[in-house]
């Protein structure tokens, strides 16, 4: 009787196990944020996390932002001691993976804002996958005097298909 | 009488046994001496009992093992040992002292000039970036917000100097709208292309703006992402490089106040 009973109960934390990873298959993003502008500073930047629970890698191919004249993906790269900000084609999330946008790195640059973003304030942005299709994330804005949230989570964005 | 039997006898009369204390003097120092008139061989009888530990024993270890944890707690208690030991390296930090940087002059927010040795006695921290930049000069600003508030009153001693070298979108008042909200340490300089050349140049630090039509607003500008700590008395101590968290370069501010 006690085998059996074990074998139920590792039945069961498969089951469990396996309906928790078909929950999250797919694309989804959380934490997203971006900093409050400066003054009447022209351009801005949104952050956020990709995850990856499916089982096909995904590409997140363009950004579209209407707070901005034009949205892209942007990256840093350290050319001659210099850090050149410069557009990112596509971003690949393989399968498992987590990207993560954030100061320094990967980020939404935001171009031309039509207005300052305001702090408490928030925005939509939508992502455009190869696979997932369109998500739309509501991006809080934060103060621009404070820290970046880092690992702690934030409003994460509710996906949307 | 086995010598085994006799020995607590013989131990016995030695503590009834009157002694003297001497106090004799040895190469310079005095010294106390027990003697008795007994026999040295009686408290050595082959086959006598172990000599008892010494009462003091245990106390006395005791009392090392506090002295010891006590002595350790306060050489690893801040300011203790590591006053004097060399600062970890850190990941981003270089530390000099540098040859490169300074005396400067440049526009202030404020519409002012502002040369470096006017904040003499400040320990000032410097960098190069433009209002434009969306991403790395604002969370670096908050991260220098960051490090000046966890130095409390200390950080009333410090300067930060956000340089544009965007000559042609940020003039004072741009800089002022961008700095100002970081609190009244924060200072926006700019200057003329050929000022600013000559002061990035001599910190070694590069920029380059995107070739762009006359007027045109919406070019980049790529620049190297160093933060330079300046001691009170000017000289460039530490660089930090972008990325850098926030609590490596206050602790690296700290050590120059």
């Amino acid at each position: 009787m006690p085998s059996g009973c074990h074998c139920r109960v590792a039945l069961a934390a498969v089951l469990l196990l396996a309906s928790r990873f078909a929950l999250a298959a797919g694309i989804s993003v959380g934490e997203p944020w971006a900093r409050a502008s400066l003054g009447q500073a022209a351009n801005g930047a949104a952050y956020l996390t990709l995850v990856n629970g499916g089982r096909q890698a995904d590409r997140l191919l363009a950004v579209r932002a209407p707070v901005a004249t034009r949205a892209e993906l942007h990256n840093h790269r350290l050319d001659h001691g210099m850090l050149r900000m410069e557009q990112h084609p596509a971003i690949v999330v393989d399968a498992g993976a987590t990207v993560t946008l954030a100061p320094g790195g990967l980020h939404v640059m935001l171009f031309g804002l039509l207005a300052p973003l305001q702090a408490g304030s928030r925005f939509p942005l939508v992502l455009v996958f190869e696979q997932a299709g369109e998500i739309e994330v509501s991006v809080p804005v934060l103060e621009a005097t404070g820290a970046a949230p880092g690992g702690a989570h934030g409003h994460a964005g509710k996906p949307r298909r | 009488m086995s010598p085994a039997a006799e020995a607590p006898g013989a131990l016995e009369s030695l503590r009834q046994q009157p002694f003297v204390d001497v106090a004799w003097r040895n190469r310079g120092l005095w010294v106390c001496h027990r003697e008795t008139d007994m026999p040295d061989d009686a408290l050595h009888t082959p086959g006598a009992a172990a000599p008892r530990r010494p009462k003091w024993l245990v106390p006395g270890l005791v009392l090392l093992a506090l002295v010891a944890g006590i002595t350790v707690g306060l050489l690893l208690r801040p300011g203790g040992i590591q006053a004097w030991l060399p600062p970890p390296e850190v990941e981003g930090v270089l530390r000099g002292p540098f040859t490169l940087g300074g005396e400067f002059e440049l526009t202030d927010h404020a519409g002012g000039r502002t040369r470096l040795s006017d904040l003499r006695g400040n320990v000032v921290l410097l960098f190069f970036g433009y209002t434009h930049c969306p991403d790395i000069c604002p969370s670096l600003l908050a991260d220098l917000r960051l490090a000046l508030g966890r130095l409390g009153e200390h950080g009333e001693r410090v300067r930060a100097l956000f340089v544009s070298v965007d000559p042609e979108r940020d003039g004072p008042e741009q800089l002022r709208a961008y700095v100002t909200p970081f609190g009244p340490r924060f200072l926006g300089l700019t200057g003329s292309a050929e000022e600013l050349a000559a002061v990035a140049r001599r910190f070694g630090a590069a920029y380059e703006i995107e070739p762009h039509a006359p007027g045109a607003r919406d070019y980049e500008v790529a620049h190297s992402a160093f933060t330079y700590l300046i001691d009170a008395q000017g000289t460039v101590q530490v660089m930090v490089r972008y990325g850098t968290p926030w609590e490596a370069l206050a602790d690296e501010i700290a050590r120059l106040l």
